[in-house]
Order: structure tokens, then C-alpha cells, then sequence
């Protein structure tokens, strides 16, 4: 038999208030997607001369919000159903989101924090070189 | 009513399955929240830079192209001010942020040494909290947002 430990009130009680401004979150992460996708129309029309590194920055930025949303979403959807039918299996479910939300930020920070010790490696070595 | 939603609050369960995936979660909130502290750091040292090189700063962005004088002017008379602020308003979220990250990472942690459920209400407690900040920067992501596209537009 596995091991569970049953929640209390006041633990199902803070699952479901972090499930409800999760749900803000994901629906506010789309909504931003949506005017960042305004502004490129805006851009078009406009006939910037950055159009197509817009369009890309864009479109990586998309899946990486759609991604996001779309886990904190799932969170608090299966956490709801979770703690009010005392499902294991969506908590199960609502936590595996939970978890794919914070890793595909960390992995971001990794790439980020990776990318700028290279630029400041590069810089370095540009110094050095100069000397 | 409220018995009836209590009684089935209680028959919620987490098993080891769920708890690995919680302490996974805790592990890169924890990594991230030390990101947010070593970017707080690196706001405060390239504040302190700008500040101790402003004369520097204005004439190079007054040899870029783009940067008007009244900007520059601005930048050297309030506008240090400002950017002051910002800085330290941002600064402040990041730490914010962090300290939420890095609780709930300790509280699964907690739960994980001792089996104290309360330990998972302080968890959800904190990851409650950071999501309250994320979604309020949202708003304030979104308000910017509305007013660039609205300039552009009119400009």
C-alpha cells in the first residue's frame, strides 16, 4: 500500500487560492500574447523596417507563453478538481503542470544565465585581445 | 453546506507519486529564486555604475542617434531620480519574488524531513503569494502594453 498523506482543510484551502491566481496568471499570459501580437499587425501596417526579427522574437516568445499558460491552466484546473473530489490522480496531474511550468523557466534562466556568461566571455577575450 | 465542503477537503490525498513531482517543482522554484536574488545584485552594481559614470553615460547616449536633448537633459536633472526608483522598485519585486521561491522550496523540503502536513499548507501558502505578484506584473505588463501599441499607433 503507498504511503499518502491525506490534506487538511487549510491545505486544500491554500491549493485551491494558489489554484485561482494561477488561472489569473495563464489567462493574463495570454491576453499579453494577444497585444504583443497587436503590435506586430501594428508594425506591419506600419511598415517597420524590423518586421522580420519582430516576427521572430515574436513567435519564440509565443510558444514560450502559450507553453506557460498553458501548464499554469492545466495546474488549476486539475488542482480544483482534484481537492474538490478528492482526486489523487488530478492532483497527481495538477502538480506534473505545476512542475513543467518551473522547469521550462528554469531551463529559460539556464539559456539566459549561459548566453550572458558567453557574452561576457567573448567581451573579455575582445579585451584581452586589444591589449 | 459548509460541512458538506469541509468533509470533502478532508478526503483529498497526496501520494509519493504527487510528492516527488512537489519536490521537483521545489528544486527549480529554489534555483530560480537564487536567480532572482543574483539579478537584484547585478540591478544594485549596475545602478551604483551608472550613477558613479553618469557624465559618461549622457555623452555616449547623446552620441547615439535617436536620443533628443530634452531626453538627456531630463536624464541629468529628475530623470536620475527616476531611474533611482525603478531600479529599486524592480529590485524590490526580484527580492520579493525570491524570498516566496525559496520559502516554498523549504517548506516541501520540511515536509519531506518531518511529514508534517501543515508543511504543505506553508508551500502553497508562499506559491500563492509568488503567483499573486506574477499575475499583478501581468496587469502592469498589460497597461504598458496598451499605452506603446496606443502611441505607436498615433505617432
Amino acid at each position: 500500500m503507498e504511503p499518502k498523506t491525506t490534506l487538511s482543510e487549510a491545505s486544500s484551502a491554500a491549493i485551491k487560492a494558489s489554484t485561482q491566481w494561477a488561472k489569473y496568471a495563464g489567462v493574463l499570459t495570454i491576453v499579453n500574447l494577444g497585444l504583443s501580437f497587436l503590435q506586430l499587425i501594428l508594425g506591419f501596417f506600419k511598415s517597420n523596417p524590423g518586421l522580420f526579427g519582430s516576427m521572430i522574437s515574436f513567435l519564440l516568445s509565443a510558444v514560450i507563453s502559450l507553453v506557460m499558460a498553458i501548464n499554469l491552466l492545466n495546474y488549476a484546473k486539475h488542482a480544483r478538481y482534484g481537492i474538490q473530489n478528492g482526486n489523487s490522480t488530478s492532483l497527481y496531474q495538477a502538480l506534473y503542470h505545476l512542475k513543467v511550468y518551473f522547469t521550462v523557466m528554469g531551463v529559460l534562466f539556464l539559456i539566459a544565465l549561459g548566453l550572458m556568461l558567453l557574452g561576457i566571455l567573448i567581451g573579455l577575450i575582445t579585451m584581452i585581445t586589444q591589449l | 453546506m459548509q460541512d458538506q465542503t469541509n468533509s470533502i477537503f478532508e478526503t483529498a490525498e497526496v501520494d509519493t507519486s504527487s510528492i516527488a513531482q512537489l519536490q521537483s517543482t521545489s528544486r527549480w522554484s529554489f534555483f530560480i529564486g537564487i536567480i532572482y536574488i543574483i539579478l537584484a545584485a547585478l540591478m544594485v552594481v549596475l545602478t551604483v555604475v551608472i550613477y558613479a559614470n553618469l557624465d559618461q553615460v549622457v555623452n555616449v547616449l547623446s552620441s547615439a542617434s535617436g536620443v533628443s536633448n530634452e531626453a538627456l537633459e531630463f536624464l541629468t536633472a529628475n530623470g536620475k531620480w527616476v531611474f533611482l526608483l525603478m531600479m529599486l522598485i524592480v529590485g524590490f519585486v526580484l527580492i520579493i519574488n525570491a524570498i516566496y521561491l525559496i520559502r516554498f522550496r523549504t517548506s516541501v523540503r520540511n515536509f519531506q524531513l518531518t511529514n508534517e502536513e501543515k508543511q504543505i499548507t506553508f508551500a502553497f501558502e508562499h506559491l500563492t503569494k509568488y503567483l499573486m505578484i506574477t499575475t499583478i506584473l501581468s496587469v502592469i505588463s498589460i497597461a504598458l502594453s496598451v499605452v506603446a501599441a496606443v502611441v505607436y499607433a498615433i505617432v
